[in-house]
């Protein structure tokens, strides 16, 4: 057992300014924070992959494939 | 002793006496095919295949000592609810039974009073009855007590509400419920490292004539959903085309999923075991047969996780498959 490696259990946190039962805006601002996040730091910064773990771990994987999607053809609806 | 646990001393010493004689057997509970004859079978040592190797002694040990069998899913004749498998089901649990204190004071007390008039005010008993229409005290008496009553209700209900929604601490596990007509899609996406790996399954109802002896009809499904004991999860609900409503009793949770909204529940399971959840929003043509979306967790504990979740950067790990049933069969069971 002890040379197992340690384990480190993470989910995106709570976050105070969703503190309802509904979450939907709570994926989407993750999801707009990474972008974000990646247009100011560049892409291989590994700054923002905190930010990807969190929409990750919130926005179903159909609502993610659907705004990449728009992201490519410049359609998506939030403020990038 | 509280009359309130006594009650509940009486109903765990109840489910004991009728559970013990179906874990003995050293199989999971087999709900379906009755309590009566599984415990009869068992207890006189006939007919049934599972009573070949449950020694003698278990039986009377357990029937002597009262093992405690928790009900996490739905028996024939059930009255209650199922038993507690996290602090807020004990939460609704104990609100039932505070309320049914008032509710049950105040049912002998109208009865009483009813039975007390018909009696006395009987026509023959008391033929010149007298004429009062007024009297302030018990006026002024039997506004203000019903109305202190429900207050005393209210206060612990919207206690118990209120924390519901409450996301205390920071969950260590985030599992996506997503529903469809007519199964669910499960999605476990904290160890992904692209938007591709997610490790996702379907969940699909077992039909009637496939299931095995011991499988509960319409609550068993092929893909059960796994998570650890002991650990706060978050649970985001939502659905992929009609509304649904994602419910595990034992669990107290039942929370509507609607196509654009998450929603959010969060739980801690207090105890390993197998619990079910049927979908509790009409769904259409399928949502009470076969293909109701049934909820299974089968919650183990930490040191699971712990070897399972260090597997799961790899989405396609044997372990997480074994554990969850078969990873990935996508349209497998219609």
């Amino acid at each position: 057992m002890a040379d197992e490696p340690q384990l480190l259990l993470e989910t995106a946190p709570a976050d105070f300014r969703f503190p309802t039962t509904n979450q939907t805006r709570h994926c989407f601002t993750r999801y707009i924070e990474f972008h974000r996040c990646l247009a100011a730091k560049g892409e291989e910064s590994n700054a923002c992959e905190r930010f990807a773990k969190y929409y990750r771990a919130l926005c179903p994987g159909e609502w993610v494939d659907r705004w990449n999607e728009q992201r490519e053809n410049g359609t998506f609806p939030g403020p990038l | 002793m509280s009359p309130i646990n006594k009650v509940r001393a009486f109903r765990t010493f109840s489910t004991s006496l009728f559970l013990s004689p179906m874990l003995s057997v050293g199989q999971q509970p087999t709900f379906l095919s009755g309590i009566v004859r599984v415990s009869l079978s068992s207890f006189f040592g006939g007919g049934a295949e599972q009573s070949k190797n449950a020694p003698k002694q278990m039986i009377v040990l357990e029937w002597l000592f009262l093992t405690i069998a928790p009900c996490d899913a739905a028996e024939p004749w059930q009255l209650g609810s199922q038993d507690a498998a996290t602090p807020m089901m004990q939460g609704i649990i104990d609100l039932h039974h505070d309320i049914f204190f008032f509710l049950i004071l105040i049912l002998v007390f109208v009865l009483w009073i009813l039975v007390r008039a018909l009696w006395h005010f009987h026509y023959q008993k008391n033929p010149i009855p007298q004429r009062i229409v007024h009297g302030t005290t018990i006026e002024i008496l039997r506004t203000i007590f019903p109305s202190i009553i429900p207050m005393f209700i209210a206060i612990p209900s919207f206690a118990l509400l209120y924390s519901m929604d409450e996301v205390v601490v920071d969950p260590a596990i985030t599992i996506k419920a997503i529903g469809h007509q007519w199964y669910r899609t499960y999605e476990y996406s904290d160890y992904n490292s692209s938007d591709e790996q997610s490790l996702t399954f379907d969940s699909y109802t077992i039909p009637e004539d496939d299931l095995e002896l011991g499988q509960s009809r319409l609550l068993e499904v092929d893909n059960r959903v796994v998570v650890p004991a002991k650990t706060h999860l978050r649970i985001i609900v939502t659905s992929a085309d009609v509304p649904h409503s994602w419910a595990v009793p034992s669990s107290g949770v039942k929370c509507d999923a609607v196509p654009g909204r998450l929603n959010q529940i969060s739980i801690l399971v207090q105890r390993e075991g197998v619990y079910y959840g049927q979908c509790s929003e009409i769904c259409g043509t399928n949502h009470a047969f076969m293909r109701a979306p049934g909820n299974i967790g089968r919650l183990l504990s930490p040191l699971w996780l712990s070897r399972t979740t260090r597997g799961a950067s790899h989405p396609r790990s044997k372990l997480l498959q074994r554990a969850a049933g078969a990873v990935g069969s996508r349209g497998a069971r219609q």
